[in-house]
Order: structure tokens, then C-alpha cells, then sequence
């Protein structure tokens, strides 16, 4: 754990690009959501909010390792957690070159694809996803907020996480 | 990844014991080529027993019934959990495939 400038607590695990430890990361994010959402007294808010948390971690790990990661890379998949009282923040990287996110359509769900659902589900289920090209590594940032009612007040923006 | 099939006349029951996402979605799918090719064609998908599933098991699934649909089979799937009931019905797949409470109801369903 690395406690970061802002005072919030910056959790990160790297994993070889494969899906077989994707699941380890979904882990990973499902015992840190749980730490986040200790306050929440309704068992069915925590079990949705865990639900999706593994669900858009293993998405974007998924994509990591099988888009991103090259396959002679050496590099690893990092995952980064940060949370507050208000939101939780997932940032997923993989070394590689950049592509263009803002391009990826939606599936067409009349005709029932098999795959290209991967980035609908990040953006249905997470109130932000945006992507960067950093030093080198495709970053997937995702933001999910509190469940409603469970939001303390005077916290600072999500912005400043 | 545990899958158990059971027959019940024509119909086979298949129960998924795993998760169902991209490092266990070969095998799923090398699991329904199998029954596929042996002619068990009208299949009944038990998921009471999946706690999770992602986009690689969606893709799965409907590749499947595809396959099955194809040689005028079907898959009718039973028991989906609340952890997997938003998936489904965000990606629409509540629409192109028969939901059973039950796998008894979705055996039914092929009278």
C-alpha cells in the first residue's frame, strides 16, 4: 500500500499478462471494494456494488492482457485502486501502444454479438471511464461512486482523487 | 472448469460448477462442441451454480446457442443468479434466449 500525496490510499497489484490471473485481480478489487463499502449497512447495496466492481475489474484486465500487453512483452498488468469516503477509483495499465478508445462502439445488441461487449459494460456500470496514454502504458481509469444514501457530506470532489 | 451433463430423454442438462470468463471459456466452449457433435443438441444451461460471469462468458453462451440453433437445437438457460441477472438483460440476451427459474420448467419447455 502507498499512502499518496492527497492522504488517500493507493492499492496496486501487478500480474503477467494472462487471463489466468485475471481472476486475481478481480479478487484483489472485490477485498479492497469490501474495505470501502464497510460503512454500508444495506447487504444487497454492497453485494450490486461488489458485483459490478468484479465485473468491469475483469473486463479491463481481460483487455489488458489480450489488446494490450504484446504478447513477447515483459511487462506486467497493473492494476491501482484509490477511495475515499465517496468514491472508489480503478486504474488499469498495460504497456503498449496507444490506441483509440473513444472509437469503440457500442455492441449491437439487436444482433447479439460475440464479443465487443467488454467497454459497453465499463461504461454502463461505472459512473466514468476514460482512457490515457501514459509514458507508454494504455491506462483504463474507472470511477464508482458510493451507492446512494451512503455518500458522507463536506468530502472532498471526486476530481481531486 | 466442473461441468456435469445429465440426460433426460432428449433433453441434457448441463451444470456449470465455475466461473465462466476468458480463462475458463475454452474449455466451455470445447464442452458444447462436444455435445454438439454427439447430437445433444437440446440443452438445458444450469447456472445456480456460476458466481460470476463476464463478457467472454456471454460471448460463449450465445456462440453456443448459435451453434446449437444452427442444427435445429436449442438452449434454454435456468437458475441465473442476481450477480449474473443484470448482465444478461443489460446486453439484451434475455431476448434471444428462453430464462427458466428452475431446470425443471426449462426441461419442460421443449414439450
Amino acid at each position: 500500500m502507498i499512502e499518496n500525496k492527497t492522504g488517500m490510499d493507493t492499492l496496486e497489484l501487478t500480474f503477467p499478462p494472462s487471463t489466468r490471473y485475471v481472476r486475481v485481480a478481480v479478487q484483489f478489487a472485490a477485498s479492497t471494494g469490501a474495505i470501502f463499502c464497510r460503512d454500508i449497512t444495506e447487504p444487497d447495496a454492497i453485494k450490486e456494488f461488489l458485483s459490478v466492481l468484479e465485473l468491469v475489474v475483469s473486463e479491463a484486465c481481460t483487455n489488458a492482457v489480450k489488446h494490450g500487453s504484446r504478447k513477447d512483452s515483459t511487462k506486467d498488468v497493473i492494476i491501482q485502486i484509490r477511495f475515499d469516503e465517496q468514491a472508489m477509483v480503478i486504474k488499469v495499465k498495460d504497456f503498449n501502444e496507444p490506441f483509440d478508445f473513444a472509437s469503440i462502439k457500442d455492441p449491437d445488441l439487436e444482433n447479439h454479438p460475440e464479443n465487443g461487449y467488454g467497454v459497453f459494460l465499463m461504461r454502463s456500470f461505472m459512473n466514468e471511464v476514460n482512457y490515457t496514454h501514459e509514458d507508454g502504458w494504455n491506462c483504463i481509469t474507472m470511477v464508482k461512486k458510493k451507492p446512494a444514501g451512503e455518500e458522507r457530506q463536506g468530502q472532498a470532489p471526486l476530481s481531486s482523487l | 472448469m466442473p461441468i456435469h451433463s445429465s440426460q433426460t430423454g432428449n433433453i441434457t442438462q448441463v451444470q456449470i460448477e465455475d466461473r465462466l470468463e476468458a480463462d475458463t471459456a475454452q474449455e466451455f466452449r470445447d464442452a458444447m462442441a462436444q455435445l454438439a457433435d454427439a447430437g445433444k443438441i437440446m440443452l438445458v444451461l444450469d447456472f445456480s451454480k456460476v458466481s460470476f460471469m463476464d463478457s467472454s462468458g456471454l460471448g460463449c453462451i450465445v456462440s453456443a446457442l448459435r451453434q446449437f440453433r444452427q442444427k435445429d437445437g436449442d438452449i434454454k438457460l435456468a437458475c441465473i443468479t442476481d450477480d449474473i441477472r443484470p448482465l444478461i438483460e443489460i446486453v439484451r440476451l434475455n431476448r434471444v434466449f428462453d430464462i427458466y427459474d428452475s431446470v425443471e420448467e426449462a426441461v419442460k419447455s421443449f414439450d
